[in-house]
C-alpha cells in the first residue's frame, strides 16, 4: 500500500467515509482479532479493542496531533497493542512485557492523556444514557443553551425555578454516577501515576 | 453544603465573596475538588459534543457490513507494511505449491471436521432487547440484563452465573434459559447447552425456539453427532427460519 492510500485513510476517517472504514475492517480486522485471540481475548474483546482504536485515531485526526511516522497499519496495529495491554492488565491477567513497550512503539508520549481522555468520555455517556428521559431532555435543553423560559415551557413545568432545580439534581445525579464510577477512580490513577496534570476536555 | 452544591454555586455564579473566596483557597489546598469541579465542567461539553457517539454509531454499522461480507471479501493480509523479496517469494510459492498437493489429497478424501463446519458456520448472537432505564425494572430483569451484558463482553462464565440465579427464582425464564445454553456453548460445556435448548423447545412457542433450534443443532454437529444435527437443521430448512440459509449450508457439510 502507497503513501497516497495510507493518507486517504487519514482523510477518510476524517470525513467518516463509511465505504473506507468498511475496507480498514477488511484489510486491519483480521489481524486485530489474531492478536487479541492469540492474548486471552475473545472476538468480542477484538471488535471493542479495534473501534476504541479507530475512535482514537478519529479523535485524534479531528484534533490534528496525528503524527504518522510509519505507516497507517502500523500505527493502527500499535495502537490495538496499547489499548488491549492496558486492558489485560485492568483485568489482572497481563504478567508479560511492560506496557510501555506499546506506548514507546506509538512513539506519542501524549497517546496515555488522550486514552484517558475517551475512558472518561465512555463513562460520562455511558451514564448519561442511563439517566431517565426527563433527565436527559432537560440536560439537552441545558447543555443547548435554551432560555430558562423556554425549557419550563417545553418540559411542562410550573416554574422556571423548579426547571432549574431538576437541572442541579440531574446533573449532580450524572456527576456522583461517573464520580462513583471504580473505572473511573483508575482512570484518574492512571494519570496520576503517570504524573502528568489534571486533563482538561 | 457538599461539594457538588458549591460547584454548582461556583459555576453560576451565585457565591457570595466570603463562600468564593473560601472555595478558590479550598480548590488550591484539594487536588480532589480540583478534580471534581474538572469532571462537573466537563460533562457539558462531553454530552453536547456527539461527534465520537456518532462515530461510533456508523462504526458499527460498518462492522455489521463487514460481518455480512463472504469470507473471501475479506482480506487477511498482515498489517505490516515490510516490502517481501522476490527469493522469498519463490521459496514461499514452493512450499505453497506442494502444501497445496498434500491439502487437495486430503480434502479429497476427508470432509471438514466438524469443529471446522461448527465454527465456520457459527453465528454470534446478539440480543435484540431494548434496554430501558434500568430503575424501570424488576430485580430479576436486572440480573438479566446484567447477564447479557456479561455475555455480550465475552464473559460467559460469571454471566452464567446471573442466569443461573435469574433460573433458580424463575425457571420459566426462557431468556436467561437461552442465554444459558448460549454461555454454556462457548465454555465448550456442549452437553449442558444441549439440556438447555431442548428444554427450551418443549415450552409453548416463542421466537426464541427459533434460536434455540439452531444453536441445538450446532451443539449436536460439535459433538459429532450428524443424525440428530441433520434432522433438526431439515426441520430449521422446513420451517423458513431465519437460519434456515445456513441449516443448508451445514447440512451440505455434513452430508
Amino acid at each position: 500500500m502507497n503513501s497516497n492510500e495510507q493518507s486517504n485513510f487519514v482523510d477518510s476517517i476524517r470525513k467518516e467515509d463509511r465505504v473506507a472504514l468498511l475496507e480498514i475492517y477488511k484489510i486491519y480486522f483480521p489481524q486485530t482479532r489474531h492478536y487479541i485471540m492469540a492474548n486471552s481475548g475473545n472476538v468480542f474483546d477484538a471488535e471493542d479493542v479495534f473501534q476504541d482504536a479507530l475512535v482514537l485515531i478519529y479523535l485524534k485526526i479531528k484534533k490534528n496531533t496525528l503524527n504518522l511516522k510509519n505507516s497507517f497499519g502500523s500505527y493502527l496495529y500499535g495502537v490495538v497493542k496499547f489499548l488491549w495491554l492496558k486492558e489485560l492488565e485492568r483485568k489482572r491477567k497481563y504478567f508479560g512485557t511492560s506496557v510501555e513497550d506499546a506506548d514507546l512503539l506509538l512513539g506519542d508520549i501524549d497517546f496515555l492523556e488522550d486514552y484517558v481522555k475517551m475512558e472518561k468520555r465512555k463513562l460520562v455517556l455511558e451514564h448519561y444514557n442511563e439517566l431517565n428521559e426527563e433527565c436527559k431532555k432537560i440536560l439537552d435543553l441545558h447543555i443547548k443553551e435554551t432560555p430558562i423560559s423556554i425549557s419550563t415551557a417545553i418540559m411542562g413545568y410550573a416554574s422556571d425555578q423548579y426547571t432549574m432545580n431538576r437541572k442541579s439534581k440531574c446533573k449532580s445525579r450524572l456527576f456522583r454516577a461517573v464520580w462513583n464510577n471504580p473505572r473511573y477512580k483508575e482512570l484518574k490513577d492512571e494519570l496520576n501515576q503517570q504524573d502528568t496534570k489534571v486533563p482538561r476536555w | 453544603m457538599n461539594s457538588i452544591s458549591r460547584i454548582q454555586k461556583y459555576l453560576d455564579g451565585s457565591m457570595s465573596e466570603n463562600e468564593l473566596k473560601k472555595f478558590r483557597e479550598d480548590l488550591q489546598k484539594d487536588p480532589e475538588l480540583v478534580q471534581e469541579l474538572d469532571l462537573y465542567r466537563s460533562i457539558d461539553k462531553v454530552v453536547a459534543s456527539r461527534d465520537e457517539e456518532r462515530f461510533r454509531k456508523k462504526l458499527n454499522e460498518v462492522y455489521e457490513a463487514y460481518n455480512a461480507l463472504p469470507t473471501d471479501k475479506i482480506d487477511k493480509k498482515p498489517v505490516s507494511g515490510k516490502k517481501v523479496s522476490k527469493k522469498w517469494l519463490i521459496a514461499v510459492s514452493a512450499t505453497i505449491i506442494s502444501t497445496l498437493s498434500l491439502v487437495f489429497y486430503f480434502v479429497a478424501i476427508k470432509k471438514e471436521s466438524n469443529q471446522v463446519i461448527f465454527e465456520k458456520y457459527m453465528v454470534t448472537y446478539s440480543n435484540n432487547l431494548t434496554l430501558r432505564s434500568h430503575s424501570q425494572l424488576d430485580a430479576g430483569k436486572k440480573r438479566l440484563e446484567y447477564g447479557i451484558q456479561l455475555y455480550t463482553r465475552g464473559n460467559y462464565s460469571d454471566a452464567s452465573q446471573q442466569f443461573k440465579i435469574v433460573l433458580s427464582e424463575d425457571s420459566e425464564n426462557q431468556n436467561a434459559r437461552f442465554y444459558n445454553g448460549l454461555c454454556y456453548m462457548y465454555l465448550n460445556e456442549f452437553q449442558s447447552a444441549i439440556t438447555s435448548f431442548e428444554y427450551i423447545l418443549t415450552q409453548p412457542y416463542s421466537f426464541i425456539q427459533e434460536n434455540a433450534k439452531f444453536y441445538l443443532a450446532m451443539c449436536y454437529v460439535r459433538i459429532n453427532n450428524d443424525e440428530t444435527a441433520k434432522t433438526l437443521l431439515q426441520e430449521i430448512i422446513s420451517d423458513n427460519s431465519s437460519h434456515s440459509d445456513i441449516a443448508q449450508k451445514v447440512l451440505k457439510k455434513l452430508r
